[in-house]
């Protein structure tokens, strides 16, 4: 295939057989140790038909290297991790998105606190491109979640970060490889986070969190709303939390079942919310005293300062921090997940290169 | 950084597992010669005596870094680098294999 566009990265010859290539790239740490596909000409020239923009755009900078994330340098990062060219429009959005300094992605890569960026994949994209929304959406086994997730971290390895020097995660985490999940639109009750968040529903939308792995919250017993919100909101506070210690944005994703009983109860998006940050709090005397001084105190005087022990902490600053979301399959299960603080998820529409929203990816070949 | 670009002088903190970090983004913003202080990690849970003393053992070095003429700095520092983080793993080159 040819589309008429030129690289700049600068080519070389590599080993003929699969093997020694992988152990090139593994040897210059631009893999996740996992054999890779040989970003070849063609195979980057081919994933560059799905998009109208020059190879060597700037789609955004990177830190902590400030590496230039580049159409091109985010394609041959998608060729490694195995991706349909299709799937490029939604790296790129992604790539914009975690540029944005308010994501503050040097935070969420460098810090000793285990996160890392979480893609959400909302809008009729995740039909077209067959994103895995469903049972294991958080899972393996699809070639779309598990590829375009592979490329983020490829990207953010080879653009963002010299790998292996500037990544003090203290444990890492199997999120690291690949963590991405789209929203179950079909099964929300309430709008989808892209509509919240003001696109239209058409509009397909990459959203980025700062994210530890997910913690499951359990309930099998409720059939009543407040019964399970009550359950949910006693399942988060914890002093070891970084939600209860420096503000943030809590992600709490419902399964369907979970998000049909508080909606059947009445439940709007807004009264979960407000139900989660009344009753998701953390009594001061449950800290440790030194923690709460040297952080909660620091970092938010204006809330902390002089309370009495009984005082309780909060899970985000207001409500409206606190995200909402529906995924997965059947099941009496929902999900918490810790986001790094102070940073902010960011949102982006799968576009043109004029700002126009793509309704098929198939708009980028026509 | 900002300051630095400024021409205003700095000494900037870091303990040992994160100098290496500071000299890569200070080098990638166009300030290789950033000054920076290398102390010991972790630094979080030190007691006040013990944060005194550590800076009582590096006050010398801030000094250095407010006081000594930019253009000592600058050429002193642009090509200093720092220690990996100690914990980093390194495997062998996979070549050896």
């Amino acid at each position: 295939m040819t589309t008429g566009k030129l690289l700049q990265t600068e080519g070389f010859e590599v080993p003929e057989s699969a093997k020694a290539l992988n152990n090139l790239f593994l040897a210059r740490g631009w893999t996740d140790g996992l054999p890779i596909m040989p970003p070849t000409e063609e195979a980057v020239l081919e994933m560059l038909a799905y998009t109208d923009r020059e190879p060597n755009e700037i789609v955004g900078i990177l830190p902590p290297r400030h590496g230039e994330a580049t159409v091109e340098k985010i394609a041959i990062n998608a060729v490694m991790a195995g991706c349909l060219p299709e799937y490029l429009p939604i790296l790129i959005a992604a790539v914009e998105a975690m540029a944005e300094p308010r994501y503050f992605l040097s935070q969420v890569l460098t810090s000793t606190h285990g996160c890392s960026p979480l893609v959400m994949i909302n809008g009729p994209v995740v039909t077209e491109l067959e994103i895995n929304y469903g049972y294991h959406t958080l899972g393996e086994g699809i070639r779309s979640n598990a590829t375009i997730g592979r490329a983020i971290r490829l990207i953010v390895k080879n653009i963002a970060g010299v790998p292996g020097r500037t990544d003090v995660d203290t444990f890492g985490a199997i999120t690291r490889y690949h963590h991405i999940f789209a929203e179950n639109e079909g099964e929300n009750p309430w709008e989808p986070l892209h509509v919240e968040r003001g696109f239209a529903r058409e509009t397909s939308t990459v959203t980025v969190f700062g994210a530890e792995p997910a913690h499951h919250l359990d309930d099998m017993g409720s059939t009543n709303a407040q019964n399970l919100l009550w359950a949910m909101a006693n399942t988060l506070p914890g002093a070891g939390t970084r939600h209860f210690q420096e503000f943030g944005e809590p992600v709490i994703c419902f399964g369907p079942q979970h998000a049909r009983t508080l909606a059947e109860g009445g439940f709007s998006k807004n009264d979960v919310k407000r139900f989660i940050y009344e009753h998701a709090r953390l009594p001061i005397k449950k800290h440790s005293p030194e923690t709460f001084r040297k952080i909660n105190v620091v970092a938010a005087p204006k809330w902390y300062r002089n309370l009495s022990d009984e005082a309780c902490v909060p899970i985000a600053e207001k409500a409206e921090d606190i995200i909402i979301l529906v995924s997965g399959g059947a099941g009496t299960h929902s999900l918490f997940i810790p986001q790094q603080v102070n940073i902010r998820s960011i949102t982006k529409p799968i576009s043109f290169n004029d700002g126009r929203p793509v309704r098929s990816i198939k708009e980028f070949r026509q | 950084m900002i300051l630095e670009e400024r021409g205003i002088a700095t000494a900037t903190i870091c303990t040992e597992e994160f100098a290496h970090l500071g000299k890569l983004e200070a080098s990638a913003l166009g300030v290789p010669y950033l000054p920076i202080i290398v102390v010991p990690h972790p630094v979080a849970d030190l007691k006040p005596e013990e944060v005194h003393a550590l800076a009582e053992r590096v006050f010398g070095e801030i000094v250095y870094a407010l006081t000594e003429p930019r253009e000592k700095l600058m050429a002193e520092l642009r090509d200093k680098t720092y220690p990996m983080p100690s914990r980093v793993f390194a495997p062998r080159p996979v070549f050896a294999r």
